[in-house]
């Protein structure tokens, strides 16, 4: 009898074990990556295709000893899959999924162990290019649609646990590929649609949607691919190709410390291309690859030193596309503190022109200018700086605007700037009308905050349709 | 059933111990939330985690047996000179108050001479006999015979010397004197001092050019400008020949020059330079909106002043301190205090630069983040805080003093390769108070590396400056407060709003200043624990050596004290000097309204400063209006709201003022 009993609660012990342990986390050097049968067709473009059939893909974990066995699917129970990207933690996995052939693109998540898939995002529009957060919240893109504006992308932050989801983008711009930047940063990819489309740029922004800002551009023949990524090396890698070519050809890097200089090429095709990447250990990328003469998609480790490339996984049934590398970049994002208050319902700017300093004081170079303000539902305002250029204005939050200068003939002679917001309570600035230009301010006080602000209220919000069900009432500062 | 009295008796006292535990641990809890959260509602949601009963009660006092333990001994190498056979290396020992003498072929250290406290530089003649050490806090140089290694003698100088310069031509030794902001120029025969020459604001380098025609001083301090006018910081010109001061320059926007170096040719000399943006509403940290820094270019002959940025869009090199140009002239070594780097300059692009500058193909070039990618070639990582330099004769190896890992580095200085190092000091280095010193002087906890503490508290001091940190720009400015000694000074800010060190360096400290991630709990708490504990007043050279007042500093004192005007009025309680100000911090750590406040702040009422060393401060009041301590009456206190002094004759205010600059540490006050 007591052996029986014994026996129980020693069951019962180990039961409590396994519920109540944390999830294991997956092996540095694991590999996820998107599988898609060979027959299927996979967008040559990175940039999101959401009408195209993308798959049937499945999510798979492959073997870290010898990847061309079957792999474990996580995300069989889905139509298709794609766009995997692993938590800091190693324990979940985020992605983006279509329930049916016909439902639209959603966000899911699941643990690496294949148990709790969950649906995160609405499906109501079509939502895509996860990523994790480093205090477990997560970021997406979703589709919006306007009548006059066209269509766009979002970005968006969710807490998975809340299901609390908040947009931090606010412009009329396709916003996608987002990822971390190990200063805590998100950056992600972004074309401006309205009120005319410009080539992508890459722009940081804050996680609690402040500090939007521009990182790099691409040169003017050149097209960035899909999303970029830092490395733990300083290194922010990016798929290239020249305009007019279908498919990314390039892999570049730039320095994270001064992105304006000449990217690094370090490998280029003629005749293949390269679908998407993931940054390795060191100076490895895992690179999805088709060689010219391929049927299929796989995977190649690049070196970047010598730009050399060596064959990871093919095989003649399967793309392999979308690769993630487990605890490839050891170092964890920063967890960035915000700003917001909630309890305000607009924010300041303080714009400066660079060309302010003593010198030119003293020289009394300042020509008059005003700036010119576009918005999304006010006719363009006209505002006047202060003598030294300089401009204090107060405006309502998630309402987009442009300034450019323009002279006394009404030309305009620098700008437009990209379109800019504040959230609520968030103290915003830049130096310079040109959004090529990185220059810091001069140390003088601007003369334009010796006034009260100037009011920029009414400007509008983008009355998106199709969205995930975030209409305005739930923009910032809303609820006050 | 009966009960026995031991049982009742247990039960009642264990009721009681528990309602005793009770009362605690409600107690604690508010006790706690008044130190991490702070008696202001919008702050309630930032509070400190991971604050123990130590934090305070062990960490934050000055002295105690929780904090004596965390203590060790270390040296803290700041300075260098080599001798010119390249056999030895010298190296002051800022804490240590020594001189290491060093044999370069096996690193062994043949010598720790003891010197004066707070040694800064080192020379040596021409001749390798004698080296010259500067003790910051001894007002003295000392003398170091290299053959018997000792010290054979000491000079006297003006208050803080720091840099030094051998004119060995003119057997003339000329010491920057940093706190009397003036330069002595000694004889070297007789150790007199000749002459005694103006510079700049606190003057901390100085360099002689190599055709020995020049001595240029640079000063760490900006001079006393107008009310919210850009800091602009003097590099004093001296004819060697004739040692007079023959023109004052100024870099604009900018301040803490340390070190400075020539070009073989002489024709250019290099100093670091910090550019705060204090004027500019800290609306951001992104694109160098709180702090850049650069390169400051002086041509002796043509009077071109020229300043180069070092930074990157993205990343930052805080605390520069050191430079030095290769023997060949082809380099600039830079060593960059804040981030633990070497930055390595080309000097053929760094002239081309200057050229187009010259030329105007580039205006103003001071604030352009794109210009370094011309002329830097290498950020050679290092230990921490690397403070001086010095290279070999023949320009091979870099020698790096890294202050606060008690180390010498050696690098190659073609392929940045490191070839060894000369170890210092035993101290453990990763003690928990040496932890809290390195956080302080590293700018790793600002987003993208943009300041230290150090950048804005320069030796552990304050800036001179006054910032635009307030929510609406212009308002609510703030004046730079020291950070020596602040033990038993809380609460602290103008607004007095924050009732601890954690809570100032907390999570609103990292969300509007930093920027970045939040200190850890045991970051957090080595950094208290530096600040509180190891951060002392320099000795206050308005203080006579025994400590007697002078007969001008007793009579202000007098005033100081005073409870009638000159009339025989009474002068009430709430406006008596002493009130506010008493001893030992002459702070009574209250918030008081006395007239100082103006339109643009928010609040009337600000926390009394607390007065040691006092001298050293300007400019004064919460938004430093006041250029000079006289001012704070004659200019700033026309209703008598600050201190009755309207009454004083300029003899008194003058004798008022000589007490209040001898007010020193606190030490003196208990």
């Amino acid at each position: 009898m007591p052996l029986v009993i014994f026996s129980a609660m020693a069951m019962i012990a180990l039961l409590f074990f396994f519920l109540l342990r944390g999830d294991k986390a997956l092996d540095d050097g694991t590999v996820i990556v998107v599988r898609t049968q060979a027959s299927e067709l996979v967008p040559v473009s990175g940039l999101p295709d959401m009408n195209s059939v993308r798959g049937m893909s499945d999510i798979v974990v492959l073997n870290s000893k010898n990847p061309s066995v079957s792999p474990r699917i996580l995300s069989d129970k889905l139509y298709s899959a794609n766009s995997p990207y692993l938590s800091t933690d190693k324990t979940s996995v985020i992605f983006a999924a279509k329930r049916t052939e016909y439902s639209n693109w959603q966000i899911f998540m699941i643990r690496t162990n294949g148990r709790g898939l969950k649906e995160l995002s609405g499906p109501e529009t079509n939502c895509f290019d996860p990523f994790f957060l480093p205090d477990q919240r997560i970021g997406y893109s979703c589709i919006w649609e306007h009548p006059s504006m066209g269509s766009g992308s979002t970005l968006y932050i969710q807490d998975p646990e809340s299901g609390n989801t908040k947009p931090i983008t606010f412009h009329p711009s396709a916003d996608h590929s987002g990822s971390m930047l190990l200063d805590g940063r998100i950056i992600y990819t972004s074309r401006q649609v309205f009120p005319s489309e410009t080539s992508p740029v890459v722009k940081a922004i804050r996680p609690d949607g402040t500090a939007n800002m521009r990182f790099f551009t691409a040169a003017e023949d050149q097209r960035i691919h899909g999303g970029v990524r830092e490395n733990g090396d300083g290194k922010i890698l990016f798929l290239t190709s020249e305009v007019d070519q279908e498919g990314a050809k390039t892999v570049q890097s730039v320095s994270y410390s001064n992105p304006f200089e000449e990217p690094v090429t370090h490998y280029r095709t003629e005749n293949g291309f390269i679908h998407s990447f993931h940054p390795g250990k060191e100076s490895d990328l895992l690179i999805s690859y088709r060689e010219e003469d391929s049927e299929t998609i796989g995977l190649y480790k690049l070196n970047l030193k010598d730009g050399s490339i060596d064959l990871y996984l093919n095989s003649p049934g399967y793309h392999y596309t979308d690769p993630v590398i487990a605890g490839a970049v050891q170092s964890v994002p920063k967890v960035l503190p915000s700003s917001l208050n909630p309890s305000m319902n607009y924010g300041i700017a303080v714009i400066v022109d660079p060309v302010t300093s003593y010198l030119s004081r003293n020289k009394g170079s300042n020509a008059e200018f005003r700036i010119l303000v576009r918005s999304l539902a006010k006719a363009d305002t006209l505002l006047t700086p202060a003598s030294d250029g300089s401009l204090y204005i107060k405006l309502d939050t998630a309402s987009p605007i442009q300034l450019s200068k323009i002279d006394s003939d009404g030309r305009i002679t620098e700008g437009p700037t990209d379109w800019f917001w504040v959230m609520p309570g968030e103290r915003s600035g830049f130096a310079g009308w040109n959004p090529r230009q990185y220059t810091a301010p001069a140390n003088q006080v601007p003369l334009a905050i010796n006034e009260p602000a100037a009011e920029l209220f009414g400007t509008g919000r983008a009355e998106y349709v199709n969205h995930i069900g975030l209409l305005k009432t739930n923009y910032p500062g809303d609820e006050n | 059933m009966r009960i026995r009295k031991r049982t009742l008796l247990l039960v009642i006292l264990g009721l009681i111990l528990l309602l005793a535990a009770n009362r605690f641990y409600n107690w604690s809890l508010d006790h706690y939330d008044y130190y991490t959260i702070g008696v202001i509602p919008e702050v309630r949601e930032r509070h400190i985690e991971g604050m123990k009963c130590i934090s305070c009660h062990g960490y934050m006092q000055r002295d105690g047996f929780l904090v004596d333990r965390y203590k060790d001994v270390y040296k803290s190498p700041y300075n260098m000179a080599g001798t010119t056979d390249g056999e030895y290396l010298l190296v002051t020992g800022q804490e240590s108050n020594s001189l290491f003498i060093t044999r370069l072929s096996d690193y062994l250290l043949e010598k720790e001479i003891p010197v004066g406290k707070r040694p800064h530089s080192v020379v040596l003649s021409a001749d390798n006999r004698t080296a010259y050490v500067s003790n910051q806090w001894s007002n003295t140089v000392s003398v170091i015979d290299m053959q018997s290694r000792e010290e054979t003698g000491i000079f006297e100088t003006g208050g803080g010397p720091s840099g030094l310069a051998i004119d060995s031509n003119r057997n003339l030794l000329y010491v920057a004197n940093t706190y009397t902001s003036d330069v002595s120029v000694l004889d070297l025969s007789s150790g007199r001092e000749m002459r005694r020459l103006r510079a700049g604001n606190y003057p901390t380098g100085i360099g002689l050019s190599p055709d020995g025609k020049h001595v240029i001083v640079v000063s760490q301090r900006s001079h006393l400008t107008e009310h919210r006018a850009p800091p602009k910081t003097e590099v004093t010109l001296i004819n060697a020949g004739t040692q007079r001061v023959r023109e004052r320059r100024f870099f604009m926007e900018s301040h803490i020059m340390e070190r400075i170096d020539f070009t073989p040719e002489g024709d250019l000399a290099f100093t670091t330079l910090v550019k705060p943006k204090n004027l500019v509403p800290s609306v951001k940290i992104e694109h160098g909106w709180m702090m850049t820094f650069s390169l400051g270019v002086i041509s002796p002959e043509d009077g071109m002043m020229i300043q180069l940025p070092l930074d990157e869009p993205n990343s930052y090199y805080a605390d520069p301190f050191d430079v030095k140009v290769s023997p060949d002239g082809k380099k600039v070594f830079i060593s960059h205090s804040g981030v633990d780097r070497i930055s390595v300059l080309d000097l053929d692009q760094v002239r081309k630069v200057i050229a187009d500058v010259r030329e105007g193909v580039i205006i103003e070039p001071e604030n352009d983040l794109l210009l370094s990618q011309r002329y830097v070639i290498e950020r050679i990582e290092t230990g921490a805080n690397p403070k001086g330099l010095l290279l070999s004769a023949d320009g091979e190896t870099l020698f790096v003093a890294e202050r606060l890992t008690d180390r010498i580095s050696l690098y190659e200085t073609q392929s940045y390769a490191k070839t060894g190092e000369i170890v210092v000091g035993q101290g453990n280095q990763n003690a928990f108070l040496r932890r809290g010193e390195q956080f302080f002087n590293n700018a790793a906890h600002t987003f993208q590396n943009q300041y230290s503490c150090y950048s804005c508290h320069p030796d552990n001091h304050e800036d001179g400056l006054t910032y635009d940190m307030a929510y609406y720009p212009g308002t609510d400015l703030s004046n730079v407060q020291t950070l020596r000694e602040l033990s038993n000074t809380s609460p602290f800010k103008w607004n007095g709003r924050n009732t601890s060190i954690y809570m100032q360096c907390g999570m609103r400290f990292s969300t509007f200043i930093t920027r970045t991630e939040v200190f850890s709990p045991d970051d957090l708490n080595a950094l208290v624990g530096f600040m509180t504990s190891r951060i002392d007043h320099p000795p206050n050279m308005y203080r006579t050596e025994n400590g007697e007042l002078t007969p001008a500093q007793k009579r202000g004192k007098e005033l100081f004290e005073r409870t009638t005007t000159n009339s025989g009025k009474a002068i009430p309680l709430r406006d008596q000097c002493i009130t506010c100000h008493p001893p030992p911090n002459f702070t009574d750590r209250l918030m008081h309204d006395v007239g100082t406040g103006t339109d643009k702040d928010s609040h009337q009422d600000f926390l009394t400063p607390h007065l040691n060393n006092i001298y050293e401060s300007a400019p004064y009041l919460h938004d430093g209006r006041a250029n000079t301590l006289e001012e704070l009456w004659t200019v700033f206190n026309d209703e008598d709201e600050h201190g009755v002094a309207n009454d004083m004759t300029k003899d008194q205010l003058n004798d008022l003022v000589e007490y209040l600059l001898s007010i020193g540490s606190a030490k003196y006050y208990q």
